[in-house]
């Protein structure tokens, strides 16, 4: 058995929002400021520092000043540690925990808040922001550009302007929207698009409308955040999206969300449902053996010891979750759970490497 | 790494393949679900999926009928009655027999099921009526144990969120009918098991030492969110999670200490998202004070039935957040079979004394009763 560790600093994933169910503002307002402390925290300060820049962080999030103006602060979202996010507090810690290149996304809860030219407006200035950071600092960041979506078209003409334009590295799309998973029909001209370009798609969970203030004293990032993700996975399993555009490489946040543990759940559903051969001719097992899927706040035995009885490590890539949990805190966790030197290369940085064309040559 | 997935591995069943109400799910689909369900599935699919299952299952090395099964549903007539009528169509439930469940028993060496009523429960939401079901459910059950010596154990339903009626049932679920424990949904109606509304009940309980089974549900907030995904691939899980979360960071767990809890297929998600729970409370300063003792003490007291759960990506976890003597056999017939759990088991703890304490000594040492069935 391994012993749990005791006074974690680190913090939830994305705050909860002033609605938390029976979270107070205050209560959310101190994790900001715990999530801020721990930035120092979680690692001998030596060992960071021998320790050679090589890794590529996959999840990483970065806050341009509208993001956070219209999102963080204009929509109260608590997510303190992205509203006192700068550049230079990304390449510290980078610095600090070996780490070579992150590729940044906008974190939850996106830039489309029911007005498409606002979510098109904000997808754009934010794409745009991260293109600056790529430049500005050769080597040390790509990006996944964010799309407005629901709105299909603007998400369209996002995608053609993030890659050809911005070079982006891949696109960052949250696990729902408007409680419609990305399996969703509505979504189609998108994957499509993305498959044709065989994008990298970064994917990131939210709090979905089902979930939030549900259990009075559980705060979202507990449970309902993963589950997003876990819906997703179904939903382009189940819908014939990963059949169909199999030239999309999904990274899933978090180690897959609770998709590992629910495994043969999903493997029932495919035998009880006989008719979805046509969507998932092989059953959900290749398919989730094909997806990536990342270490952020998932660096820990209770996800990593289930995840890699699911997949092998090739399909696991390092992330962060910056600024709501320090690099060398992630990285002390792989190197806790015991992969060997080979297994770290791999996680650390080359599978990334491989999947991502920016860093192919590095 | 992993071997190459083999095919055909699709024999698993569903817990509660979808009813009616499913989105995309058509009357067709559920009933060929419902079969498979009823151990047409019992072959060891996790051994084909995981390559770390597939080296050869260790035989079993209990001499025959001794395993425990602690998630074992029955159906009583009134429980069909109803189910029929409210157009709920569970075939694994509706075609239950009780020499169903022996025969499952005797195929796998299962001693003695604990048997308990599954999803949705009794209440819906006529309190009058709920409490007239529990205590025909109660008293079948009751039955059911009395007329197959040492074959059954029973967990009482109770007609929460009636919390009046619950205490009725308790007191004579214990005292008249000498239950082994109660079987909670993990919410009712959109209040989960830490809810103060239960406290009540909780602290009855808790007065009695009781066992206290669970059982997922799906809640309000999570029908149908998924178009042609059944909502007992992710959701029912989830609901534990919650269940879970909300005993231990309202207090629940550590005001009544004495309950023991038996959460269903492995703790539903929450090994795997450990690590978030043992941080809430530092993250959330607001709910230290109910939880005195840490959270990792209180996960670590809680049992786990392995329903479900019986293959390697959901034990490696369980595993590592709560010490075996906490593992408990399940199965969830009639949904699956207890050979394919007993499968599982024996292939996923190889050390004996494990093996044989996740299969028998556990729920023992937990229900003592049983020691003389």
């Amino acid at each position: 058995m391994i012993e749990p560790g005791r006074g974690f600093r680190r913090c939830a994933c994305c705050a909860p929002s002033g609605s938390a169910g029976g979270i107070s503002r205050r209560a959310f307002l101190a994790e900001g400021i715990a999530a801020g402390a721990a930035l120092g925290l979680g690692v001998s300060g030596a060992a960071a520092q021998a320790d050679k820049p090589h890794r590529i962080d996959v999840h990483h999030h970065l806050a341009p000043p509208r993001w956070i103006a219209d999102v963080v602060v204009g929509r109260k979202t608590g997510q303190r540690p992205l509203a006192d996010w700068t550049p230079q507090r990304s390449i510290e810690d980078m610095d600090r925990g070996g780490v070579a290149t992150s590729i940044v996304s906008i974190s939850e809860p996106s830039v489309w808040f029911g007005d498409d030219a606002a979510g098109r407006a904000l997808a754009r200035e934010c794409n745009e922001y991260g293109a600056r950071l790529v430049a500005d600092h050769p080597g040390r960041f790509g990006q996944f550009a964010i799309l407005p979506l629901p709105d299909v078209e603007g998400s369209l003409r996002e995608i053609a302007y993030a890659f050809d334009t911005l070079k982006a590295d891949g696109v960052c799309l949250m696990t729902s929207y408007q409680s419609k998973y990305l399996g969703d029909p509505a979504f189609a001209p998108v994957m499509d698009e993305l498959n044709r370009r065989k994008a990298v798609v970064f994917t990131h969970p939210v709090r979905p409308d089902c979930c939030r203030n549900l259990v009075p004293d559980v705060a979202e990032p507990v449970i309902e955040l993963a589950t997003d993700t876990t819906r997703t996975v179904a939903s382009v399993l189940f819908s014939g999206t990963a059949t169909r555009c199999p030239d999309i490489k999904f990274i899933w946040s978090h180690g897959g969300g609770t998709i590992p543990f629910l495994t043969m759940r999903l493997v029932g559903w495919a035998n009880v449902r006989k008719d979805l051969k046509e969507r998932l001719p092989e059953g959900p097992i290749p398919e989730l053996k094909k997806f990536f899927y990342d270490t952020a706040q998932a660096a820990h035995p209770y996800a990593l010891s289930s995840l890699l009885k699911l997949v092998s490590t090739s399909q696991v890539v390092f992330g962060t979750d910056f600024p709501f949990v320090t690099a060398a805190a992630t990285a002390k966790g792989l190197r806790d759970f015991g992969f060997g030197d080979g297994d770290l290369a791999m996680i650390e940085r080359a599978n990334a490497a491989a999947l991502l064309p920016r860093l192919r040559a590095g | 790494m992993m071997k190459k997935p083999a095919q055909g591995f699709t024999r698993a069943c569903m817990c509660c393949p979808p009813d009616a109400s499913v989105a995309g799910a058509s009357r067709r689909n559920f009933l060929a679900g419902g079969l498979a369900a009823l151990g047409l599935g019992a072959t060891a699919a996790p051994a084909r999926v995981f390559a770390q299952a597939a080296a050869p299952a260790t035989p079993a090395v209990l001499p025959p009928k001794t395993v425990i099964d602690v998630h074992h549903h029955v159906c009583p007539p009134a429980y069909a009655q109803e189910l029929i009528a409210r157009g709920i169509n569970e075939p694994p439930q509706l075609n239950w027999t009780v020499q169903k469940s022996l025969d499952d028993m005797d195929k796998a060496g299962v001693a003695t099921a604990i048997s308990s009523i599954t999803t949705p429960g009794v209440w819906f939401g006529d309190d009058g009526a709920a409490r007239r079901l529990a205590r025909k459910c109660n008293d079948y059950a009751a039955r059911l144990v009395h007329d197959h010596p040492g074959r059954f154990g029973m967990f009482a339903a109770l007609p929460l969120p009636d919390v009046e009626g619950s205490l009725e049932e308790i007191e004579y679920a214990f005292d008249t009918l000498h239950a082994d424990g109660v079987g909670l949904m993990t919410s009712f109606d959109d209040k989960w098991l830490g809810d103060p509304a239960f406290d009540p009940v909780m602290e009855e309980l808790n007065r009695r030492k009781a066992v206290v089974y669970t059982h997922p549900t799906v809640a309000d907030c999570c029908r149908g969110i998924l178009p042609v995904v059944h909502r007992a691939v992710v959701e029912f899980q989830t609901d534990t999670s919650r269940a879970i979360g909300s005993v231990v960071f309202t207090g629940t767990a550590s005001r009544f200490a004495d309950i023991k809890f038996i959460w269903s297929h492995g703790g539903g998600t929450m090994p795997f998202l450990y690590e978030r729970y043992i941080r809430m409370p530092q993250l959330y300063p607001n709910v230290k004070p109910n939880v005195p003792r840490g959270v990792d003490y209180e996960l670590k007291k809680f049992y786990y039935d392995v329903a479900q759960v019986a293959h390697p990506a959901a034990l490696a976890s369980l595993v590592k957040v709560a010490p075996t003597s906490q593992i408990l056999f399940g199965t969830d017939f009639p949904y699956r079979t207890s050979a394919d759990h007993v499968k599982g088991v024996t292939a996923f703890f190889t050390d004996e004394t494990e093996r044989r304490g996740v299969l028998r000594d556990n729920a023992l040492a937990l229900v003592p009763r049983l020691k003389s069935a």
